[in-house]
């Protein structure tokens, strides 16, 4: 029995050392396997304040094409009193967001007070560098600490200092100046330029249906971005997935690039009129801006709209309602949608289609 | 027959131990270590036999490094009578690039006037930072006649009194023999 315990103890421990000195990475958010047969490819090199030489980034590549990015960094990290060289291995995805992070051998990070990460630390500082928001984007450096207000007690990177609330709650405690290094690496606009550039110039037709076939909104924006003409026909079922289940930001793009001589085409028009309702308020607007510019809009397209009337906000309405009566042909349902958003006691906006005598 | 498994299970549970050792330890003797000053001068371990020795490591880019040199300067100059004490300025960590002729002009336009020596990895990769395990700067060492390190301190706390005290305490200690520091 005795054994038995024994050897589940070396079993822990085996796993505990595979982690730390193993391929796997702490930390790596794509839905890909790391292994010693992938290959890498230097992308460029980079170098800024605080790199301790240029900063070389990778393209990493199974036999399919690429998949991410990495650079091993060694940057400066200092307060007042005190610098530290820190030593990081960082991940992004093929269009430049950060997706992970791992040690690299012999070097654990430290806390300002030398004491190492604890799990927890590493973990936090993962989730601080997930966020692209983080406060950390708009500090300057010298933000950071408020020399003004020194409290004995407030310990963050061993300085003395008092560090605003809200950049406590971003940081790892004991190491603000490692964390906030760290996350203006993770976000470096001349890296992600570098690595944009980069898969732009590797994009290939399998890189676009690796793109589009991706759950990462970036991969399927970043994919529209760089289609050309005849993309939009070729991948048509993507984009129209898209635009009823991507972000607001890859809808307005699409709307807006669907090429011209393809949006004439009335088949189109319906298409991305069926999805009305899965539309979010800016891109509701957005449609219907574009069609009102447009020349010709199938009246199929305008009775789809017209279905969730009172989904819409009041400028809206207003705005469908200006292009209905521009519209010399509107469908029987077309009518009838009008008409029962116009009696509909619980409609706010009923009074905009009765102001109008839309009532048939 | 339980001897050979022990004897398995103590091998595995030994691995990590080994690894936290060669990663971790730091040796209180100093290395062995060969550099050249900005005037081609070089100097190594052997030079440092019989003296009590002040070694500040530091970069261009470290600005605490920068704001304790007017205090280590004046620290040298409390000693520069005593032939048995020694400093020595190592510029080390450096970024990539930096040579001797920026080095030069960097402590020109600063006005600093030291003797530099320049730690830079050799053909194996291994520096003297590297050999103790330095990645904080400023760092302070004091090493004794026999060549041992005995005061390592990280940083600078903006005080010039303090640190030159701090010193001075120090080598007047290993210079009257004193183990205790």
């Amino acid at each position: 029995m005795k054994f038995f315990k024994l050897l589940w103890i070396v079993f822990f421990l085996i796993a505990l050392f595979a982690k730390q000195y193993g391929s796997d990475p702490l930390f790596f958010e794509l839905p890909i396997q790391i292994h010693e047969s992938l290959e890498q490819n230097q992308v460029g090199e980079l170098m800024e304040d605080g790199f301790i030489e240029p900063l070389s980034v990778e393209l990493i590549s199974d036999s399919k094409g690429p998949i991410y990015y990495q650079s091993t960094i060694r940057t400066t990290v200092c307060d007042d009193e005190v610098c530290e060289i820190m030593n990081i291995k960082l991940f992004w995805d093929l269009v430049g967001e950060y997706v992970g992070y791992d040690t690299v051998a012999q070097h654990p990070l430290t806390k300002f007070d030398h004491e190492p990460f604890t799990k927890n630390d590493y973990e936090r500082l993962h989730e601080l560098l997930k966020n692209e928001g983080s406060i950390l984007k708009f500090k300057q450096k010298s933000e950071l600490i408020d020399k003004e207000k020194v409290k004995a007690s407030d310990v963050v990177d061993g300085t003395t200092g008092a560090t605003s609330l809200e950049i406590k709650e971003e940081v790892v405690e004991g190491a603000l100046y490692s964390s906030y290094t760290l996350w203006h690496l993770a976000h470096n606009g001349q890296i992600k330029n570098m690595l944009t550039a980069n898969s732009r110039r590797v994009l290939d037709e399998h890189l676009i249906q690796y793109l589009l076939d991706s759950d990462r909104s970036g991969y399927t924006l970043f994919a529209f971005q760089n289609f050309q003409e005849k993309d939009y026909t070729k991948y048509k079922r993507y984009w129209l997935r898209s635009l009823k289940d991507d972000i607001p930001l890859t809808r307005k793009y699409i709307i807006k690039n669907i090429p011209t001589e393809m949006w004439r085409a009335h088949i189109i028009q319906e298409e991305v009129c069926l999805l009305f309702n899965f539309y979010d308020v800016n891109t509701k607007t957005y449609l219907l801006n574009k069609i009102e510019k447009t020349e010709d809009i199938s009246s199929k397209s305008l009775e789809y709209i017209s279905f969730y009337l009172t989904e819409m906000n009041r400028n809206q309405i207003s705005q469908f309602l200006d292009i209905l009566s521009k519209s010399e042909k509107l469908t029987v349902l077309t009518r009838d949608n009008i008409s029962r958003a116009a009696n509909n006691k619980e409609f706010n906006f009923s009074y905009l289609i009765n102001e109008r005598h839309w009532v048939n | 027959m339980v001897s050979w498994r022990l004897i398995v299970v103590l091998y595995f549970l030994t691995i990590p131990f080994v690894n936290a050792q060669q990663i971790g330890s730091i040796r209180d003797e100093f290395p062995e270590f060969n550099l050249t000053d900005l005037n081609g001068r070089s100097i190594q371990k052997s030079d440092m036999e019989g003296k009590v020795v002040v070694i500040d490591f530091w970069a261009t880019w470290c600005a605490p490094c920068i704001k304790s040199f007017p205090a280590m300067i004046r620290a040298e100059k409390n000693f520069e009578e005593n032939k048995n004490v020694l400093f020595i300025f190592v510029n080390t960590l450096e970024f990539s690039g930096r040579d001797e002729v920026f080095i030069k002009e960097f402590l020109e336009k600063k006005g600093i006037d030291i003797d530099v020596y320049l730690d830079r990895p050799l053909s194996k990769g291994i520096s003297l930072s590297d050999k103790l395990s330095i990645t904080t700067l400023p760092q302070k060492m004091i090493v004794d006649f026999s060549g041992n390190i005995r005061y390592r301190d990280k940083g600078f706390s903006g005080s010039d009194e303090e640190l030159i005290s701090e010193l001075t305490t120090k080598i007047n200690s290993l210079l009257a023999g004193k183990s205790d520091l």
